[in-house]
């Protein structure tokens, strides 16, 4: 059995016997391999898959290739037009040789508490398809780097729901280029004669794994966007984060800064209302 | 297994395992431009290739990625001798630097033309975000696009009497550094020489009691280790200053004793890296665990461990160093009476700041490579001071100086981590001890925390009449050195020289002590001690403005220094010496002031809601090398066909310093910069120069070239005259390399025909040497308009504005560069760099991810530099320095804008989000 395999067709998978890890951008991967690695683990390279490579527009869904880069997320206008959130998210995740390698089933796979385009996913109800089953993403993250995934399961898609509504992501960091977010939020609504319908807010960086902001969905249910009622969204929403202190930012900052990108999403979209 | 690729439209085939690094291939294929910025983590995008088409980094790719796929480097853009468009763009646009990232971006470059014809400002930001850059600010990366427009991006020019200085001339090794040829000390490793692991210290203090090398030793491959046992036992400083050294002699090769997490405890020399380090996994160290101290408060308890004692810190020069309190050094002094000063004054001010441990980060870590040859050690180096490592080096291994040659490398950065041997006397160690090639590259984690800017604790005392005047200013500064002390007395001490010297006020005093403590170690960096205290000041002494209720810049106007202004402080300043009171020869300080001011004054500050704009600017000075103490020399020789050959000992950094002698050479010969080739910074083949640092290339060595060229154009006259048979007072140079009379010219060509030939005089050959006792001060102003984000602490730079004396810009865009990139270096310390340690003293962000530095995103929307053009007597083509000044003001100025904003006193670097909201709310 060769340490390293490369598999072109999913219908390789049934063949692989040991346990392996899969690579396929290889953006987190490779920096924690050091020089030998090969001696302790087998490896699967998945990136000559060409059918996880496509993004498919359904009746009803749209359905992601595991293998789509943040690069394809950014000129497919299909991305922009159905999952803006997960659009705007590709626009800041990092350099473009980062995002023409990174794939959206590594970001998830990775399952960084961190990884940009997972709270998006949460927010456009997105279930991730494997080659064994189909989960919502709700209940794909175990904690940090810990999911449900079991041996040599692989992602295979990204299912997310052709609705009319409208979502965003936005984050902060310590610098523009190639900050790993220190807290990032994705929010998805209907606007109905100005009020929020089907409210969804999830955010990341600020907990084990990125979570559902569920008080402020709560909160922000069939209220008319307003001023004060923005102001309030941003307290609940700092209270709901779970931070951990760490050095590159301090847990009562990080949550005052949810606080603050949530208010910024919704005061840009009372701009445009007014 | 195999895999078949196409390499710059050439099919290559190669044998290869399948977990290698596809950096790591083309390197072995002979493909310099792929760099290493970082540990293969993605973050520097200096291993750029084009990947069928798209931009990836090569760090981040296994060799069966790239089975079938087409890869373009920068290798594969020029024709030939011809080069790309691009490539050419770069060198116009003076962006060059360095050039260790050069390739990088010039691939991001094409990526994103191929993509777009006509990109906007934001897609141009994203495509150059991936890859950093120290040295260019990147601000002229637009002017790269201008060009490639076919727009003529022309800096402007200065000094209208003369043909080549003050002129944009074309840097005088950018080609090599744009088509990516050998040029770094990587690009001329042997493939048989060995490579170095270090095995470094996991306690900050201990002793050790037992080494054992024997498992190691018997590895295949594994050809030399060195330990204390094996290692010489001389006590020096690894300071790359003159001798001799105002640093204590407090270090060894390989202590016996470590001092911080990272100290050397062995060397291993094996045919590979990994062997190297899987051997070093194997040496069994016994260690007596010591108790560390991490802070100055700890260092200096009566019953604090002793980190040095007498036998393990030597102070050649006796600055008050007291090791068993650990104590490095400390100095005071000053003119006046402080006492007398506050009683007379009106208005009082005193506030203590605190600046962290920064890392310079420049993209090419410390790299060395060294063999020995005929008998004599050889030494190919990333270093600012080739001649002192030659020194260093020699008086280490016992060996006369002529038998050890330093060979200075194109350096990927320095900015005064370089100063310093901090590499070279291990490598040359082993190289001797071992007989045989070695390479030791650190890793970006090693970098991190060779050196870093010492952690300052300043307070400033200043007080001042109801109009203004300044009646009295102290500075009072603790540093923490960390574990040895290179440059412990003279980067404190420089901030206080670099800034009283500033005003005219009678009453000034500095108090200086350096500690030693278990943290890593210190050392230069771009500004030397200024930076940090030319913050204090400002602060402070706009705090008392703020007080006394007068604008700013009025309260400068009143004390600031002109011409002519008799420096009593300096005679109180010398470094361990006595210093020279000095008459200022030159200052543009209040021009720079002025000027700024006018276009800072059109800045119209607006808030909306929770953004609130804010104005600031500080003033700075700083030297000019190193008067009675340095030295620099250069020789010019002329060749067959006339043309010339000038060597210098300076070693550029990639600022452009071989630029500058070679133009001032060029103008005083009256040719063209073509007609002189320089060779820099070889021990064997260049005469003796200080080397780069204390801002001292373009003045120092820049003058001993000005002494080589006007020597040789007395021997040209004087050899034409004997020629033609008359007297030397008849004979004048003319422009283009003509000689004679009013009646008969000979061209060059002709005169080194008849002085080559068997009845000439032999090769014309001058050299000239350059000391000084006074040397010219720079001053700059730099305003800027800030934006703070009162809801989430974010502080954002609009605008940016600079003036400076440099006298006369030898160089304009190379001048400019050095400000931008100074600029962005401080903007970084200002907000966010500061190395972190945890409480074992382990340093917890030493990567890109956790110490981010600024990409092309951060610069200001508007960032503009400008000079004011002064003479100074001190020499012809005077080129006071710039390369260190341009760190000392953003800093303050963005504090005082910030203040200007919103109320608030920040003292403290970094300016992090949090910090800025939390004294918002506790306003």
């Amino acid at each position: 059995m060769e340490k390293f395999i490369k598999i072109s067709k999913l219908a390789d998978l049934k063949k692989i016997k040991n346990p392996v890890k899969f690579l396929a951008g290889g953006t987190d991967i490779y920096p924690l391999l050091k020089d030998g690695f090969l001696e302790n683990e087998f490896f699967c390279d998945i990136s000559g898959i060409k059918e996880l490579k496509e993004t498919k527009i359904k009746k009803d869904v749209l359905e992601i290739g595991a293998l789509v880069t943040f690069s394809d997320v950014i000129e497919n206008p299909v991305f922009k037009k159905y999952a803006n959130a997960l659009y705007e998210s590709a626009l800041v995740m990092g350099s473009p040789q980062i995002r023409n390698r990174a794939t959206l089933g590594g970001n998830i796979a990775n399952a960084s508490p961190s990884g940009d385009s997972i709270p998006p996913l949460f927010v456009l109800k997105a279930k991730i398809k494997t080659n064994l089953r189909t989960v919502d993403i709700d209940r794909f993250f175990m904690g940090p780097k810990k999911t449900i995934l079991k041996k040599n399961e692989l992602i295979t898609r990204i299912i997310i729901p052709k609705e009319q509504k409208e979502s965003y992501f936005m984050k902060v960091g310590p610098r523009k280029a190639l900050a790993i977010s220190k807290v990032s939020v994705a929010m998805a609504f209907k606007m109905q004669k100005g009020v929020l319908k089907d409210v969804r807010v999830a955010l990341g960086a600020v907990g084990p794994t990125v979570l559902r902001a569920k008080k402020t969905e709560d909160f922000l249910e069939g209220k008319h966007l307003s001023d004060r009622i923005i102001k309030k969204a941003g307290e609940i929403v700092s209270s709901e984060a779970m931070p951990i202190d760490d050095f590159r930012s301090l847990a009562v900052y990080r949550r005052k800064v949810a606080g603050s990108i949530l208010e910024k999403i919704l005061e840009g979209r009372l701009k445009w209302v007014r | 297994m195999k895999i078949k690729f196409k390499l710059n439209q050439r099919t290559v085939e190669i044998e290869t395992s399948p977990d290698r690094k596809v950096l790591d291939i083309l390197k072995e294929l002979g493909i310099n431009s792929v760099r290493k910025g970082c540990d293969e983590e993605g973050k520097c995008g200096l291993c750029s290739i084009l990947l069928d088409g798209k931009i990836v980094n090569s760090c981040l790719l296994l060799a069966p990625q790239i089975d079938g796929c087409e890869i373009t480097t920068v290798e594969g853009l020029s024709k030939g001798n011809k080069l790309h468009k691009i490539q050419q763009a770069f060198i116009e646009a003076g962006v060059v630097q360095c050039g260790y990232c050069t390739p990088a971006q010039i691939l991001a470059v094409k990526n994103l033309l191929d993509r777009t014809k006509n990109p906007t400002k934001e897609e141009i930001q994203d495509a150059l975000r991936g890859v950093y850059c120290r040295c260019t600010g990147y601000k002229q990366l637009y002017n790269v696009f201008e060009i490639l427009k076919g727009r003529k991006v022309k800096e402007q020019e200065y000094a209208r009497h003369y043909k080549v200085v003050g002129k944009v001339t074309p840097k005088n090794d950018a080609i090599q550094l744009v088509r990516a040829d050998d040029a770094f000390t990587e690009d001329y490793v042997a493939p048989d020489a060995l490579h170095i692991y270090v095995l470094k210290s996991p306690y900050p203090h201990a002793e050790i009691l037992d080494i054992d090398t024997s498992e190691a030793e018997k590895m295949d491959g594994v050809e030399f280790i060195l330990t204390h046992k094996n290692s010489p036992k001389t006590f020096y400083t690894q300071a790359g200053q003159s001798y001799p050294e105002p640093s204590p002699y407090d270090q060894q090769v390989i202590p016996k004793k470590v001092r911080f997490v990272g100290d050397r405890v062995a060397a291993v020399a094996a045919r590979t890296y990994e062997l190297a380090k899987k051997a070093a996994e194997k040496i069994k160290v016994k260690y007596k665990i010591l108790k560390p101290v991490f802070t100055i408060e700890e260092a200096s308890q009566p019953d604090a461990p002793i980190i040095h004692d007498r036998d393990t810190s030597i102070d050649p020069l006796q600055v008050g160093g007291n090791p068993k309190r650990n104590i490095v050094c400390h100095v005071e002094g000053g003119i006046g009476s402080i006492e007398k000063g506050v009683k007379e004054a009106d208005m009082l001010v005193e506030e203590s700041y605190s600046t962290p441990f920064i890392q310079h980060t420049p993209m090419e870590p410390h790299t060395a490579y060294a063999y020995m040859k005929n008998g004599r050690l050889i030494i190919h180096t990333s270093v600012q001071t080739p001649f002192h490592v030659r020194r260093i080096v020699s008086t280490i291994l016992g060996l006369p100086e002529n038998k050890v040659r330093v060979i200075k490398e194109k350096v990927g950065g320095g900015f005064g981590a370089k100063q310093d041997c901090g590499v070279e006397d291990l490598v040359g160690t082993i190289a001797y001890l071992s007989g045989k090639p070695v390479y030791y590259r650190m890793t970006r984690r090693e970098e991190f925390i060779v050196r870093c800017r010492p952690g300052l604790y300043i307070t400033v005392k200043a007080a001042a009449k109801k109009d203004g005047k300044i009646t009295a200013l102290s500075i009072n500064t603790k540093a923490d050195i960390g574990a040895y002390g290179p440059h412990a007395l003279t980067v404190p001490m420089n901030g206080c020289s670099k800034t009283l010297p500033l005003f005219t006020c009678p009453n000034m005093s500095y108090n200086v002590t350096s500690y030693y403590t278990n943290n890593i170690v210190s050392g230069a960096y771009q500004g030397y001690g200024v930076p940090q205290t030319n913050f204090a000041v400002m602060m402070t002494l706009y705090q008392l403005s703020q007080k006394l209720k007068i604008p700013f810049e009025d309260l400068l106007f009143k004390n600031l220094v002109k011409t002519g202004t008799r420096l009593e402080i300096l005679k109180q300043l010398g470094e361990g010496r006595e210093g020279l009171a000095q008459k200022l020869s030159s200052c543009g300080l209040q021009e720079c002031l002025k000027k700024g001011l006018k276009v800072m004054r059109t800045w119209k500050n607006k808030n909306k809601g929770h953004i609130v704009q804010g104005k600031g600017f500080a003033i700075a000075m700083q030297g000019s090398g190193i008067p009675g103490l340095d030295s620099a020399s250069a020789t010019i020789t002329m060749l067959s066909d006339g043309t010339f050959m000038l060597y210098i000992g300076g070693a550029d950094l990639g600022t452009g310093e071989e630029t500058v002698a070679q133009k001032i050479a060029a103008e005083e010969l009256g040719i063209s910069p073509d007609a002189i080739a320089v060779t820099a910074a070889d021990t064997d083949t260049t005469p003796f120069d200080k080397g780069s640092y204390a801002s001292s290339g373009t003045f120092f060595t820049g003058s001993a070239a000005y002494k080589a060229a006007r020597n040789m154009k007395k021997l040209i006259i004087k050899t034409t005259a004997d020629i033609l048979k008359v007297k030397p007072s008849q004979v004048k140079i003319y422009p283009g390399g003509k000689v004679g009379t009013s009646k008969k010219r000979l061209t060059f060509k002709k005169l080194a025909f008849i002085t080559q030939g068997g009845s000439g005089v032999g090769q014309l050959t001058a050299s000239g040497g350059y000391v000084t006792e006074v040397s010219p001060i720079p001053y700059a102003a730099h305003f800027c308009q800030v934006s703070v984000n009162t809801r989430t602490g974010f502080v954002k730079v609009d605008k940016y504005y600079a003036v400076h004396d440099c006298g006369i810009p030898i160089n304009p865009d190379l001048a400019k560069g050095q400000v931008y990139g100074a600029i962005m270096k401080t903007i970084g310390h200002t907000f966010y760099e500061k190395l972190e340690f945890d409480k074992n003293g382990r340093c917890l962000n030493d990567n890109f991810t956790n110490y981010p530095i600024p990409g092309i995103r951060d610069l200001p929307e508007f960032m503009e530099v400008d000079f004011v053009e002064v003479k100074d007597p001190i020499t012809p083509y005077v080129g006071k320095s710039i390369g260190e000044i341009a760190c000392n003001c953003a800093s303050p100025a963005i504090a005082i804008a910030i203040h200007q904003a919103t109320g608030i006193y920040l003292r403290h670097w970094p300016f992090r989000p949090h910090v800025v909201l939390e004294a918002l709310n506790s306003k």
